[in-house]
């Protein structure tokens, strides 16, 4: 084999200047490079748990729709990068920021002394706190010095958290918001194009709504209140989706903290479960190169439920402003 | 309005009299309230933090009779040039009234948001007060308008920076009532209509499940956003209309366009704001919105083009940072896209104020407390 092509084709891949095409006017959306071996970052769970000790023979993966052969790599040898991307916003204050410092703590506290943590925040700005670094103890000052006030511009900051930290190694982005973006200049849309070609896995933990507004209000900036309550549920709004899809097409998930001190077992349970992953290595054969790579993973005569992201692009084509899938 | 109550706010408190009534008291039209006539001559005289308070003490009750009393002198007033009522309310102090109310109304009404979640907001009794005293102020000055223009102007205001949509509307419009052609109030109208619809959550067609209370719900929301939009651009076109040289009426119905997803009418609108821009803030907010309307286009090099004029007007702008790093990772220069970013961020820190982006959203400062302020300087002399 040749040499080892990026973890996969997302931003990792344009690291490589060389690789990437060369700007013209109406150029392509690049994130591609020449594919040689496209690794997959999964998790299988049943029921809920994780599942452990398989090997390549139980997965069965097609690439754009062809079986491929695939190989077991070791997650455990690779560095993990936490991207740790918190919400700052006014209603932050108080005791959710100290619960949510508490739970950073937990998850850096697992991480293993080769991973590496870098730390985002966002109010009216977003804010690189931290650099990526081996040293945690700098990521947890930063974490203690966090301060709430401002609004939430979700999806610039996450804009900014996939496209800033290089790794060529796996990366964990984990997205805290209590609330709903309010002042992006980027949409969802645009977003979930970068992450899906990004090499980023993407959790989003978020807090089931605490507060209730104190009076009776007549209109709210969000107009939660204008939904009857017993309807509410039942309707999935365009941010819970945003954030959703853009988990899920990189494999990655969300989780809603039913409380303030379910949150650290929410971020402890992201970190562990990053050693429960798998992670498997093929060389593409009989799909075309360029373009998007659909991407069916699942298990072979095994149960469990396989969480791995939805595809990846290679460059050389332009991709459509929206995929077609 | 941080004063310390005094002597004579604290014996009204009390229901002390003075043995000389105030010429206030004398000129005041006989069939309002006793104590009123002075509350308002307590306001005017600079005491404002003892006539709220001596208002604040009445019920509802007695604030709908007030109402109800000052819509039948509008009545009186309007139908009878010769009555005696006219003069009386002439030499009423109808100003200071139309403050003392708006001040209670703010009160009561709006606070500044405790988070981005949670506004309190309304639209109470003193709204209806003030309502027939500026119809009042109409009929016996016909200098009323300057006045009038700002007050309405200025509530809309402070009620959009407490993040209160509805009511900015309806104080816009409250004042569109008597100035229909004041193009700072319709823009105020539209401004409430655009970020109402901003901020309406939007409900996906996938929803966990579809029963017909569902459906209808889902429905009346999608219908309740396109109708806000509309009435913003409807405010904005009008706007234009009366005053085809706004910057700010031109900048706005472009961008409702182009969120109602009329780009080739956005375009137009906004190379107009981009001719007619004065101020840095709006030729900044023009090159962004036009480079998204080409974005959207796949026209990224015309695109890029206009985010960089941002970031030139606006060199500290972290969104123009991000709409210049995304436009450039859509051409496949990720390296360029990471520095542009970095640096933007970076720059964010020597930056005092808001983004005018954020301004844009919503009215971030207290503009309207600024106007308020002056009113109640003009009129406590």
């Amino acid at each position: 084999m040749k040499a080892l092509a990026p973890f996969l084709f997302g931003l990792s891949a344009l690291a490589s200047p060389a690789l990437a095409q060369a700007p013209s006017p109406q150029a392509p959306l690049v994130f591609g490079a020449e594919v040689e071996n496209v690794y997959i970052d999964a998790f299988v769970s049943h029921r809920g748990d994780p599942v452990a000790g398989l090997t390549a023979a139980d997965f069965e993966l097609r690439d754009n729709g062809v079986a491929q052969r695939l190989e077991l790599a070791t997650a455990d040898a690779q560095p993990v990068q936490v991207i740790l991307v918190f919400d700052m916003s006014n209603s932050l204050e108080g005791e959710k920021l100290r619960a949510l410092r508490a739970a950073g703590q937990a998850l850096l506290a697992a991480l293993r002394p080769q991973d590496e943590a870098t730390l985002f925040t966002f109010a009216d700005e977003v804010r690189w706190l931290a650099k990526p670094s081996t040293d945690k103890a700098a990521v947890a000052r930063a974490l203690e010095s966090l301060e709430a006030g401002g609004g939430s511009p979700v999806m610039d900051a996450l804009f900014a958290a996939i496209t800033l930290p290089k790794t060529q190694g796996r990366s964990l982005l984990v997205l805290f918001t209590d609330g709903i973006d309010n002042s992006s200049w980027l949409d969802w849309q645009q977003v979930r194009l970068v992450a899906e070609r990004s090499n980023a896995l993407i959790h989003v933990v978020s807090l089931r709504r605490l507060e209730v507004p104190p009076v009776p209000t007549q209109s709210l900036n969000f107009r939660l209140q204008s939904v009857p309550s017993e309807v509410a549920p039942m309707i999935e709004f365009e941010h819970t989706r945003a954030l959703r899809e853009i988990a899920e097409t990189t494999g990655g998930q969300t989780f809603e903290a039913e409380s303030l001190a379910r949150l650290k077992t929410a971020f402890t349970d992201i970190a562990e479960a990053m050693s429960r992953r798998y992670v498997l290595r093929y060389a593409p054969e009989g799909v075309g190169r360029p373009g998007w790579h659909r991407i069916d993973l699942k298990l072979r005569g095994k149960r469990g439920e396989v969480r791995t992201r939805s595809g990846y692009w290679v460059a050389s084509v332009p991709p459509p402003s929206t995929p077609a899938r | 309005m941080k004063r310390v109550p005094t002597l004579l706010g604290l014996s009204l408190a009390l229901g002390i009299t003075f043995a000389s009534p105030a010429p206030a008291q004398e000129a005041a039209p006989p069939f309002l309230p006793p104590d009123y006539p002075e509350i308002v001559r307590v306001y005017a005289s600079g005491e404002a933090e003892a006539a709220l308070g001596l208002l604040g003490g009445w019920d509802e009750a007695r604030v709908r009779a007030l109402s109800d009393t000052l819509r039948k002198a509008v009545v009186t007033v309007r139908s009878c040039a010769a009555c005696p009522e006219r003069g009386r309310f002439a030499r009423f102090p109808l100003r200071a009234a139309i403050l003392l109310h708006g001040d209670r109304e703010l009160a009561e009404q709006f606070a500044p948001p405790v988070s981005e979640q949670v506004a309190r907001c309304g639209v109470g009794r003193h709204a209806a007060v003030v309502d027939h005293l500026a119809a009042l102020l109409i009929l016996v000055d016909p200098e009323a308008g300057s006045f009038l223009k700002r007050f309405y102007l200025a509530m809309a205001r402070q009620a959009q920076w407490s993040h209160c949509f509805v009511e900015s509307r309806v104080w816009a419009q409250a004042g569109l009532k008597h100035y229909p052609r004041e193009v700072p109030l319709l823009v105020a109208a539209g401004i409430a209509d655009e970020t109402g619809a901003f901020f309406t959550l939007m409900p996906t067609s996938q929803t966990l499940r579809l029963t017909s209370a569902v459906i209808r719900m889902r429905d009346s929301i999608v219908r309740k956003r396109h109708d806000l939009q509309d009435a913003a651009r409807r405010a904005f076109v009008e706007a234009l209309v009366l005053s085809p040289d706004s910057a700010e009426a031109g900048l706005r119905l472009g961008r409702v366009l182009w969120q109602m997803g009329r780009p080739e009418a956005a375009k137009p609108a906004l190379e107009g704001a981009l001719r007619n821009a004065a101020d840095p803030a709006h030729s900044y907010l023009a090159h962004l919105f036009l480079g998204r309307v080409l974005e959207d286009q796949s026209l990224w090099a015309e695109a890029e083009t206009h985010y960089r004029a941002a970031q030139a007007a606006h060199p500290r702008s972290e969104v123009a940072a991000v709409a210049l790093s995304h436009i450039r990772l859509l051409q496949g220069d990720s390296e360029s896209a990471r520095d542009l970013l970095e640096a933007g961020l970076e720059a964010v820190a020597g930056r005092t104020g808001f983004d005018p982006w954020i301004s844009y959203l919503v009215i971030q400062t207290p503009e309207g407390e600024k106007v308020l302020a002056e009113l109640r300087r003009e009129v406590m002399k």
